[in-house]
């Protein structure tokens, strides 16, 4: 009962990848998706991180994500997040992290980046 | 029988069902949650933040304000875990508390407050977390920090 895990599948898209994670992001887990991101984000163009079946996500997580995306600009690939579920939007946006890493509300919308969430709402 | 697997929070099931004994005020339908001495590891906390859920909940918030409850809490307890107590082991002290008016969850750690950098760059967003969602008093102190949330009830 104490065990967090997280899963991370990782499938191809055109011109890139789509990580999608599931379980709680927290200071348990959050390396493992560090050191997931950090190879992906090193080698694909287009990294897709799919939060749409995580439902608990700390600021451990949002370091990850915020590491991984500063790694993908470095490297001039684009990191982009779907996060369509206030467990995951509040925290990102209440930080700030939605004005550095393009939101989504789905899948389809951020592997097109189009449609972003750049009027962030709250789903309260 | 509702509710029997919760042994915190007594009271809650007329609460629950909206027809509250009308001999037990508002302010006794929840017990407070105490839990002294947890261990300040991130494997326990797991367990910590899913308590604190049942017991938000049997206390009969919103799930946004639970949702909220929870997450600021385990930020506190994070942050007391990977700063307070860098390098060497030791506990952390919950205690949640409802009334009619707020709901009141308060951290303490006995270990060294580390003020968060001006620039949080990668790290450093929990407390950012905590004072979004909470009405946060933070008191660093020789002997510890004990982080106090207040949230009004709607």
């Amino acid at each position: 009962m104490t065990a967090s895990p997280i899963a991370i599948d990782t499938a191809s898209i055109d011109g890139g990848v789509v990580i999608a994670v599931a379980g709680e992001i927290d200071l348990l887990t959050a390396d493992e998706l560090t050191e997931a991101l950090a190879t992906q984000v090193a080698g694909q163009a287009l990294v897709v991180v799919d939060l749409t079946a995580v439902n608990f996500l700390s600021s451990s997580g949002l370091a990850a994500l915020a590491l991984a995306h500063r790694a993908a600009v470095e490297a001039g690939h684009v990191l982009r997040l779907v996060a369509g579920n206030r467990v995951t939007l509040r925290p990102i946006q209440i930080t700030g992290l939605a004005d550095e890493i393009g939101v989504f509300a789905s899948l389809p919308d951020a592997v097109a980046g189009v449609a972003p969430f750049d009027s962030p709402v709250e789903h309260g | 029988m509702p509710g029997e697997d919760r042994p915190i929070g007594g009271d809650t099931d007329d609460a629950l069902t909206g027809a509250p004994d009308p001999t037990v005020s508002a302010a006794t339908m929840v017990n407070p949650l105490d839990l002294p001495g947890i261990p300040a590891d991130a494997a326990r906390l797991v367990g910590v933040r899913r308590t604190l859920q049942d017991w938000a909940l049997a206390a009969g918030l919103p799930h946004t304000t639970a949702a909220d409850v929870v997450l600021a809490a385990y930020e506190a307890m994070a942050n007391s875990a990977e700063h307070a107590y860098r390098n060497r082991s030791g506990t952390i002290d919950l205690l949640a508390t409802c009334d009619d008016d707020e709901v009141v969850v308060t951290v303490r750690d006995r270990g060294d407050w580390r003020p968060p950098p001006a620039d949080p760059g990668h790290r450093g967003r929990g407390l950012m977390m905590i004072r979004s969602m909470s009405q946060a008093e933070v008191e660093p102190g020789p002997h510890g920090t004990t982080v106090r949330m207040r949230w009004p009830r709607p």
